[in-house]
């Protein structure tokens, strides 16, 4: 289990989520434990970088980590002079913030960027190579399991095509991301700028100028003996590198500081609080990236709504990835359920407990099989049973509540029929459906209504028949 | 041969057989043991009764050479616990592995192409641990590559299908369903529980369901077949809903003929072999005998 509670603490970190599931718990006045649980996390992540800096850049950022793997060759910004500067660098923080007011949070959003270019350029193509690997285990008697895995061919390439530019990005200057355009840097820079602890010179330095060289966000000035602690990640490089001990990491004076112009990344707060607000309106979100009627599609179980999941989703991917049966996939960056060739499993609500924004709120495994997500539809015409007058009954036998069930048609068939206040629009029927096209279709429910519990389970123990004698 | 001597030998063995009505002593026991169809067993924990209804088929060994690989074929198709009746007694199954293993099989297989997603059932079902312990090797039926297309000789509508390769390949196949109602056959055992070695069970859907369940059985009949009617469902089958589908019977049903096993059971359910389209046509396709009176059972309350 450590692992996975591993894996959801991260997750529970990561800092833009946890303002935006902040915010979204203050906007719908929902004031539960995980309310409370994030904004204790809100306020550790929020005082340590006040008191030790940028350290979750380097510490805790997906992203961050991998452009630290990514190779970069150094010194390559000194043939850009014009890029590294700082008014520059503020105007390019402040325009991609306003471009996620335009929803491209889905693709500036670092959380959501690093677990889309895991999924899919990288995940599917190892997913595809242990596929492959699995037949050839086979001839020595080793049957394993294939991964289940869905390419959507689009998002692989656009991911693809945004891996790529970050490797050349960062080729050019390592971490360019997190210097040039991340919003979780953006606010973590006003955070950290005057920290408690920092780095800075000590009386040892000789301005040799090799810290300089090796900060990979740029942040020391040798030449006017000045370091911006908002731009430190600190990585140490530095200090590790220093023989002089000239530069330290310990607590910080400003007396000598030139507190300037730079004061204005306060404005980045300002322009982050209405983003929020009109997140909840979700007309600008889903302006470019965003525009299509939702209305026919399936979200899964503890999404509430279509309005709820359009304002609060960051498409990061984590319930693609993380569903079992692959039945999530992206329709125009929204999860949905495509009940073609899978279906959602009665006893999982994996999707809920994995999703860091709340857009799939937490749910318990039993609201989710009372949650009707969808309701089914039985087209007779199309039913096996109506056509060639032969058994079927798929849909009933995969049917987890019986919303779907058999009942006497003629020469001793039966015939599907439904009960859709006991349906909670898993799929299960129409993926067993095995007419072309399909007899059985679930239809959406734009607001998740609640469904009707199948039939009360008895406490007791499960009644014990005595056979006297044998029945032959 | 003389005359005297034909005299002889026939009293001889007038003696003989004279001797086997009267005398306590049974000198063609064997033989009597081997001609048992159909074991049935009631009142007992699943693993138990079938260590009784086994030596009553001559033992495991009977069945299983040295170094032979068995496959073993049980239902778990559902994400349902044991209990719930959804699949195959996990106990039973444990049971049947280590007889395997005591005979002397080389390798013991378990597998089941799965209706519900593969990793969870054979986790909840508790027949992946049962299988573990026991010493066999728990495999996936989740690929197609696992599945070889084979010809149905003298099939009527199921002429090829992919089946998984072990079925195919090993030298014992045992077939080990439990008892359930079904929405559309009505019932689910032993015929029923073959669907699950093939890959495409669409095709039989939308094929004849009943004539295609019959009609496998011509590929490979199972070598041994053992009916789990410990936990029983009743109703809203095959997957079942709640407990109040479920009723304990605690019974076993052992035969080597696959229709005999179905006829035996179902009458737990109160159907006759009439009543289920699918015995009937196994029964037509000569795959076993599904009048119980023209059987030899036998029965035994533990």
């Amino acid at each position: 289990m450590f692992p996975v509670t591993l894996f959801i603490f991260f997750q529970d970190i990561q800092f833009l989520p946890v303002l935006l599931r902040l915010f979204n718990y203050l906007f719908f006045l929902s004031f539960s434990i995980t309310f409370i649980l994030t904004l204790i996390f809100f306020f550790i992540l929020f005082f340590t970088t006040l008191i030790f800096g940028r350290y979750y850049c380097q510490y805790i950022c997906a992203l961050g980590i991998l452009q630290d793997i990514l190779p970069s060759f150094k010194n390559l910004i000194k043939n850009f002079k014009w890029l590294n500067n700082k008014n520059l660098k503020l105007f390019l923080r402040i325009a991609f913030f306003i471009l996620i007011l335009f929803g491209f949070i889905i693709y500036i959003e670092p959380y959501s960027l690093f677990s889309k270019i895991i999924i899919y350029p990288i995940k599917s193509f190892f997913y595809l190579i242990y596929n492959y690997i699995i037949i050839i285990f086979k001839n020595f008697h080793l049957y394993l399991s294939p991964l289940k895995y869905n390419i959507d061919l689009m998002l692989l390439i656009i991911n693809l095509i945004i891996l790529i530019l970050l490797l050349i990005l960062n080729l050019i200057q390592k971490r360019f991301f997190c210097n040039f355009i991340c919003p979780t840097g953006s606010l973590l820079y006003t955070l950290s700028k005057y920290p408690l602890i920092g780095i800075k010179f000590t009386n040892q330095c000789i301005s040799c100028g090799l810290c300089g060289n090796i900060c990979p966000t740029l942040a020391i000035d040798v030449k006017n003996g000045y370091i911006d602690n908002g731009e430190c990640i600190l990585c140490m490089k530095c200090i590790e590198k220093c023989k002089y001990n000239g530069i330290r990491y310990d607590f910080t004076t400003y007396k000598n500081i030139k507190t300037t112009k730079n004061r204005r990344y306060i404005l980045l707060w300002f322009l982050f609080i209405p983003i929020l607000f009109l997140f909840k309106k979700n007309k600008f979100l889903n302006l470019f990236l965003r525009s299509k009627n939702y209305k026919k599609f399936i979200i899964p179980p503890g999404a509430i709504s279509l309005d709820n999941i359009l304002t609060r989703c960051i498409s990061c991917g984590l319930c693609i990835i993380q569903c079992p049966t692959k039945v999530i996939r992206f329709e125009n960056y929204i999860p949905i359920l495509d009940y073609n060739n899978k279906y959602c499993l009665y006893e999982c609500k994996r999707c809920s407990e994995v999703c860091p924004v709340d857009a799939i709120t937490p749910i318990s495994l039993k609201e989710k099989m009372l949650t009707q997500i969808g309701y089914s539809e039985f087209f007779i015409s199309n039913c096996i049973v109506y056509t060639d007058e032969t058994d079927c009954g798929a849909c009933s036998e995969h049917c987890p509540t019986k919303a779907v069930y058999m009942v006497p048609y003629k020469n001793g068939l039966f015939i599907p029929e439904l009960d859709n206040k006991i349906c909670i629009g898993c799929g299960a029927c129409q993926y067993a459906c095995p007419s072309k096209p399909k007899a059985i279709i679930v239809k959406s429910n734009p607001v998740h209504k609640k469904a009707l519990e199948p039939k009360k389970d008895k406490k007791d123990p499960i009644i014990e028949e005595k056979l006297e004698e044998f029945p032959f | 041969m003389e005359r005297r001597e034909f005299i002889k030998k026939t009293l001889i063995g007038a003696g003989l057989l004279a001797s086997n009505l009267y005398l306590p002593i049974n000198l063609f026991g064997e033989k009597q043991n081997e001609k048992i169809d159909l074991v049935a067993v009631k009142n007992g924990e699943p693993d138990i009764m079938f260590d009784e209804a086994i030596k009553f088929l001559g033992g495991m060994s009977n069945f299983v050479k040295k170094n032979q690989i068995v496959v073993i074929k049980p239902n778990i198709g559902w994400n349902r616990e044991p209990e719930m009746a959804a699949n195959t007694n996990p106990k039973l199954v444990k049971r049947i592995v280590e007889h395997c293993i005591n005979a002397g099989a080389k390798k013991v297989y378990v597998f089941d192409n799965t209706c519900d997603y593969w990793e969870n059932t054979y986790k909840t079902s508790g027949i992946e641990k049962a299988v573990k312990e026991a010493g066999g090797i728990i495999v996936s039926g989740a690929s197609e590559s696992y599945y070889q297309e084979v010809i149905v000789p003298k099939s009527k509508v199921l002429p090829k299908t992919k089946v998984h390769e072990l079925i195919i390949q090993a030298d014992v196949f045992i077939n080990v369903p439990i008892l359930k109602s079904h929405g559309s056959t009505k019932v689910t055992v032993a015929l029923k529980n073959l669907m699950g070695c093939v890959w495409d069970r669409w095709y039989y859907h939308s094929n004849n369901l009943s004539q295609c369940i019959a009609d496998f059985p011509l590929f490979r009949k199972p070598d041994l077949n053992i009916v789990d009617c410990y936990y029983v469902m009743k109703s809203r089958g095959p997957r079942g809903v709640s407990r109040e589908d479920v009723v304990i019977l605690k019974s076993l049903i052992v035969s080597k003929d696959i229709v005999a096993a179905d006829s035996a059971a179902i009458t737990f359910l109160g159907y006759k072999f009439e009543d289920i389209t699918h015995i009937k046509l196994a029964n037509q396709n000569c795959l076993g005998e599904s009048d119980l009176t023209k059987l030899n059972i036998k029965r035994i309350s533990l």
